[in-house]
């Protein structure tokens, strides 16, 4: 599939791209090509010139939900292969460096995301993890919001860490938090002793 | 009046987020969960932020002093083996030996608990404390510092019970431990050993104290063999045996014994060498050929196979018990005597046992031709014989 890189051949591709990037009861190959697609198509929305005022116009709300939540979605239902998990983390990346660009609200729209993962039950663990870890990184105060919104946040991940296929995610995820409060916190109090 | 407000810092409200419940979770999780968050969870902290690391130390250690509370000791000891690979630990910085100190002990010090605590952690029930707390005694990050008398002299105390240990995974652990402990005496004997040949010592000593280092690692090395040697008697579990016999692998990989032919990767060679074979070693390996657990009698075959003078080995009587072994209709006694009909074979140049296998060919098919299922079932089982067709065959045994 040939993308373009201007608006107007963009927009129309949208909603072909996102719901094929969704299909889960397609073959591994389609999975990944489909998804494949929309992270080029990312790429290229980014790079339009005044994608707020050409793109953003051209994604229903209902569309964009749809891309946030493809992420944590998809991870669930597509096959459970290293190279769709990839892209799958990639995607969201990419839908995040997107949403700053289309969006002028996108700090509020990155904090509200981060509060929706961070409470959002059922969700893969590992895939939250991955999705915190980014979130808190780009959020404003976003390590700060993690342990107040879950005050047991710590402990929770910690007993995590019992179940062994969740270790490495979990153990990444809580030192890139924790990590991150010392940065803000330094930001606070530049008594801080540095590392 | 005046009111003083003690305001904390951002380093302290930091470390509150995260201390008092990691150390909550430790105090009540299993081992298990315990080495996850030792693998996942506090090296990359450590990496990251090697202050607060430190901080979490010395708060343990405070705990442990002012409470008297050891729930805490796995974790603890754990956080210590960290600190050590990450070179947080004050000693490690250390290049010289002073006095023969024990650097673990050092370490425990610097951080205000009695020296007399580390020997009991040796001795303790729990298994990881015991694990960490061998590893924390014979690891040091640079290699080539030697080890301490006092520190040899609790190793010996303490591998008895180490090699006795039945948990799979902690065997492993140990051997682990006990694989860098070998890498270390060849490596700081293999310093020594150059610097007493140039008569400069980058470690300060003199020629009388690097001949010392020398003269107690060897006789450490020398009671290790010894220690492994008893390991192997008759009637030891299969625990034991298997971990002196890898021990002695170890030490044979790195070139520490002068009767085996050893193709040594490292040019890092070690200081001390000893003798394996004795008399009694040899007869306590070849017995093993025959042992129940077949990674046992490969263990045991392997060593044999390397000896550099075959003629020390009793060939006649292997021979013979190995062709009454391979008749046994006990399967491993048979792969026993086909291991045995192997090494004759294998040093058929020296024994003159050169048509093994011809005669073990000529004895199956007479005793398969006879039609005596009775026979071959009952007095001549065929199990050994074609057991040692094929280890000849694939040429492993």
């Amino acid at each position: 599939m040939l993308i373009c890189g201007s608006a107007d051949r963009l927009i129309p591709l949208f909603p072909q791209i996102l719901a094929s990037a969704s299909r889960a009861d397609k073959n591994q190959e389609f999975q990944l090509a489909a998804l494949d697609a929309l992270s080029i198509w990312l790429l290229r929305a980014t790079r339009t010139s005044n994608p707020s005022t050409t793109v953003a116009p051209g994604i229903s709300p209902y569309e964009w939900d749809n891309l946030i939540s493809l992420s944590w979605i998809r991870w669930a239902s597509a096959p459970n292969s290293n190279a769709i998990q990839k892209i799958i983390k990639e995607l969201f990346s990419k839908t995040l460096v997107l949403q700053r660009v289309l969006y002028s609200d996108w700090k509020e729209r990155e904090i509200a995301l981060l509060e929706r993962v961070l409470l959002l039950a059922g969700m893969d663990l590992k895939i939250q993890c991955h999705l915190i870890e980014v979130l808190v990184r780009r959020a404003p105060e976003g390590a700060k919001r993690v342990l107040v919104l879950r005050n047991t946040w710590v402990v929770d991940m910690l007993g995590e860490m019992k179940d062994s296929s969740n270790g490495p995610a979990v153990g990444k995820c809580l030192v890139g938090v924790l990590m991150t409060r010392r940065k803000e916190l330094l930001d606070e109090d530049p008594q801080v002793t540095p590392y | 009046m005046k009111i003083w407000l003690t305001r904390k810092n951002g380093h302290d409200l930091w470390l509150e987020t995260w201390k008092e419940p990691l150390l909550a979770t430790i105090g009540g999780s299993e081992e298990s969960h315990i080495r996850l968050l030792n693998k996942y969870f506090l090296p990359t902290l450590s990496k990251e932020c090697p202050h607060a690391f430190n901080d979490l130390l010395q708060s343990m250690a405070n705990d442990i002093l002012k409470k008297k509370q050891t729930s805490g000791l796995q974790a603890f000891m754990l956080c210590l083996n960290i600190a050590r690979r990450e070179k947080l630990l004050p000693d490690d910085g250390i290049f010289t030996l002073s006095a023969f100190l024990i650097v673990a002990i050092l370490a425990f010090t610097d951080l205000g608990l009695p020296s007399s605590f580390f020997h009991s952690l040796l001795t303790t029930t729990s298994f990881t404390i015991r694990v960490s707390a061998f590893d924390f005694l014979t690891f040091h990050t640079h290699q080539k510092m030697p080890l301490s008398k006092p520190c040899f002299h609790l190793i010996q105390s303490v591998l008895p019970s180490l090699f006795a240990e039945q948990d799979g995974e902690f065997r492993i652990e140990i051997l682990r431990s006990i694989r860098s402990l070998i890498l270390r005496i060849r490596a700081s004997t293999h310093s020594t050993s150059k610097e007493l040949e140039k008569r400069t010592s980058k470690l300060g000593n003199i020629e009388a104290e690097l001949t010392l280092i020398l003269t107690e690692a060897g006789d450490f090395v020398k009671w290790l063999v010894g220690f492994c040697g008893e390991c192997i008697c008759p009637g030891r579990s299969y625990y034991t045996c298997s971990m002196a016999l890898k021990t002695l692998h170890f030490l044979c990989e790195e070139g520490f014994f002068t009767d085996l032919e050893v193709e040594v990767k490292s040019g890092v060679l070690s200081g001390v060498h000893v003798e394996l074979f004795s008399s009694s070693m040899l007869r306590l390996l070849l017995d093993r050929l025959a042992d129940g657990y077949d990674e046992v009698a490969k263990l045991a075959c392997c060593l044999i196979e390397r000896i550099k003078d075959p003629t020390r080995i009793p060939w006649k009587t292997l021979y013979d018990t190995g062709r009454e072994l391979c008749l046994s209709r006990r399967a491993d006694k048979a792969e026993g005597g086909a291991r045995a009909l192997c090494l004759c074979q294998h040093f058929g140049k020296v024994n003159g046992y050169t048509n093994v296998w011809e005669d073990v060919w000529d004895s199956l098919v007479e005793d398969v031709k006879t039609g005596n299922l009775q026979l071959v079932a009952g007095e001549n089982p065929l199990h050994g014989r074609l057991v040692a067709l094929r280890y000849e065959l694939l040429k492993s045994y």
